[in-house]
């Protein structure tokens, strides 16, 4: 009865009540993005994309444009960065960086949808 | 022959000249063909010794801020230009032929004379753009006289039956021996350049015969007004003065011109009693732009950054960016990315520094057609932006303002009671600090002597060619397999009046005008370090030429009231040498 209690404590403190996504979970929609360019796996980026930002990428067959031109890449390492908003509210951006090529960076807009996090839009910051 | 032309001025009081000069009109008239072949072919040659055998033309152009307005002035003439550029790709193929301008070709009321003008000036101002191009070859008087006619051709909008057809025989044929002239692509560029001088030397030629053979021909009612010995004086080129010139005979000019106006009849009145003066709409000077920049109330604004205040005396360079973004985006989308983004920014001894608010000073809101154009205020203009991502030197910065730069009194601080004046409440002391640090050391942050001016839209290819290899993906770009994007004019017209507006109102020290890439990368190019760049401001960097002319228009400048400070062609991002 103990452990129960403790567990369903443990689950409130973790529980994004307050309004905050779990870092963990944004880290991973923007990697398996990242991951689905680099696969070439057209299933992946859809199934954690909005239908909004998927068809952006779609439009003009830009997926598969690219992925007639860019090499399949596998074990590629990413760093990557999350950013939940306190100024802007819901705002969640998640930049992301080749571990070996700094130069190879985007960041992504994330937003909270019902099938769970997912990528809104492509943030290009070009600074 | 062609430097006898010189002399050929319009509007001159010297009859012999008048006479000249309107025996070159005639013969003109009479022989447009050639006499549109050999502008053309000296247009086309003058292309291929500008070029010097580069094969991107894009950045080539970039690179020659004049020949970029040029290029820009051609394509009014002929609105297919840059289409047919970019369906023959690589350019090294393209042929500098098509796009000439066509006799019976709509001119889109632009002044075939004024670009003719435009070529024979920067020939004359800047021969080396041309690597020294021999003069017989560079535009004269006579190619002046072949664009008055093509616009007084244009103007009577070739309501004569057989004016028209005329016309259109001469446009089938040059089609048609262009077209064989771009098909034999496997003709060197070289042998392409001497064919153009055989042309055109066979032209002068023939030409020269005839003016001899004009006056010869009309002698008794030249010579009155002109004797043969000074005529061949002045056509030979030799040092000459008109006697009749500047006597008191009032009536000499008149009598002149009905004379001419006779003989013309003679020739070919059908042809040039349908010849009208032509309507050229007058370039407006409109000195002081009555711009409106719509006043924005952000949300959003980070009270924790920090800020600094300028003396808006030290500011002599506007600096061009593009949001990179979708271009329905409004300024508080581009300020709400730009703060959430550096949200969590520290400085390089990890004391947090996010940004305050939007970066820029100014953004311009324009559809890619050209609709909806606004411009909207950033971040206060008499607050460093955030958007240069660069140092200058202080010896660098234009004397005006190299003295206000040394002696500026740095303030910088929070506003924590969240005035909508932005005045500052608190001191950032480790700002301000920093500010005098770099300043010792003889440079100071860009954003502190510059004006950021973005244009909201992404103006850069969807997929973007990496320096290693591939491609990744710019989703909000325009699509790379159909054709480049380029700014609207409505949204450069706004952005060169802003300009004209600040260096009014706001910045009278305001002169260089500049791509965000160049002034990221400039101190470091200055330094002889390696410089990291941004493709910043996309393929508006291409039209910062114009930019700058429509800052001219709007202040009514003439000289180098505004200069162009940009990128060199082999600084461009590789994204944007590789559309």
């Amino acid at each position: 009865m103990l452990r129960f209690a403790q567990f369903i404590i443990a689950l409130a403190l973790l529980s994004p009540s307050n309004g905050w996504a779990n870092e963990a979970d944004i880290k991973k929609v923007a990697l398996s993005y990242q991951k689905g360019f680099d696969s070439q796996n057209k299933e992946l980026i859809k199934k954690i994309t909005t239908k909004k930002h998927y068809n952006q990428l779609n439009q003009n067959k830009l997926l598969d444009r690219l992925f007639q031109v860019n090499k399949k890449e596998k074990n590629k390492e990413y760093e990557i960065k999350v950013t939940q908003s306190k100024v802007v509210k819901g705002m969640i951006l998640a930049h992301i960086e080749d571990k070996t090529d700094h130069d190879n960076h985007k960041t992504l807009s994330i937003i909270k949808t019902k099938d769970g996090y997912k990528v809104d839009s492509f943030v290009h910051m070009d600074e | 022959m062609s430097t006898s032309l010189v002399y050929a001025q319009e509007e001159t009081q010297n009859n012999c000249e008048d006479v000249l000069n309107w025996i070159i009109k005639d013969l003109t008239v009479q022989n447009l063909d050639k006499s549109v072949e050999r502008m053309n072919k000296k247009m086309a040659l003058a292309y291929f010794y500008a070029h010097d055998n580069s094969e991107d033309l894009y950045v080539s152009l970039a690179s020659n801020p004049q020949l970029l307005s040029l290029f820009e002035s051609m394509k009014r003439i002929d609105r297919d230009f840059e289409m047919y550029l970019d369906k023959n790709r690589p350019y090294k193929r393209y042929n500098k032929w098509s796009w000439l301008p066509w006799v019976g070709v709509s001119t889109n009321n632009y002044s075939y004379k004024t670009i003719v003008k435009q070529w024979k000036s920067l020939q004359e101002s800047d021969p080396r753009l041309f690597n020294d191009m021999p003069d017989e070859y560079k535009l004269d008087d006579w190619d002046i006289a072949t664009g008055d006619i093509l616009d007084k051709v244009n103007a009577s909008n070739l309501s004569n039956p057989e004016t028209r057809n005329r016309f259109q025989s001469l446009a089938e044929n040059y089609n048609n021996r262009y077209q064989d002239l771009i098909n034999n692509t496997k003709t060197s560029i070289s042998r392409q350049m001497s064919s153009l001088k055989r042309d055109i030397d066979n032209v002068h030629e023939q030409m020269d015969d005839l003016i001899k053979n004009i006056y010869s021909e009309n002698l008794t009612e030249f010579e009155e007004i002109c004797p043969q010995e000074q005529f061949n004086a002045l056509f030979n080129n030799d040092i000459y003065i008109c006697p009749i010139a500047g006597t008191q005979n009032n009536n000499l000019t008149k009598d002149l011109t009905l004379k001419l106006r006779d003989l013309s009849q003679i020739v070919n009145p059908d042809f040039i009693n349908n010849i009208v003066e032509p309507v050229i709409p007058e370039q407006p000077v409109v000195i002081s732009p009555n711009l409106t920049v719509e006043e924005y109330d952000y949300d959003n604004i980070n009270y924790d950054g920090s800020y600094c205040e300028r003396d808006n005396n030290m500011v002599d360079t506007a600096v061009i960016h593009h949001t990179a973004t979708s271009n329905m985006f409004t300024p508080q989308d581009v300020h709400n990315t730009q703060v959430a983004a550096h949200e969590n920014d520290v400085d390089p001894y990890g004391n947090p520094d996010p940004w305050y608010m939007i970066a820029y000073n100014y953004a311009i809101t324009a559809d890619y057609s050209g609709n909806n154009v606004n411009v909207y205020e950033g971040r206060p203009t008499n607050l460093r932006g955030a958007h240069a991502g660069g140092h200058v030197n202080i010896d660098q910065l234009d004397e005006s303002v190299r003295e206000i730069a040394r002696n500026h009194q740095i303030k910088c601080g929070y506003n924590d009671d969240q005035d909508p004046e932005h005045i500052i409440d608190r001191r950032d002391s480790r700002a301000e600090r920093k500010f005098n640090r770099e300043r010792s050391e003889g440079f100071i942050s860009a954003n502190m002597t510059s004006v950021g001016v973005s244009v909201i839209g992404n103006y850069m290819p969807d997929m973007i060619k990496k320096r290693n290899g591939g491609y990744s993906s710019n989703p909000s770009g325009y699509p790379r397999n159909q054709g480049v994007r380029y700014p609207n004019d409505n949204a450069l017209k706004k952005v060169g009046e802003l300009i004209c507006k600040l260096k009014r109102d706001e910045h009278p020290n305001l002169r260089k005008i500049t791509d965000h890439n160049f002034i990221k990368i400039k101190k470091a190019l200055a330094d002889g370090t390696s410089p990291s760049g941004t493709c910043c401001p996309g393929t508006v960097y291409y039209r910062m030429q114009k930019i700058k002319d429509f800052a001219m228009e709007a202040c009514g400048f003439s000289n180098n009231e505004f200069i162009l400070d940009i990128s060199p062609r082999t600084r461009i991002c590789y994204g944007l040498r590789n559309l």
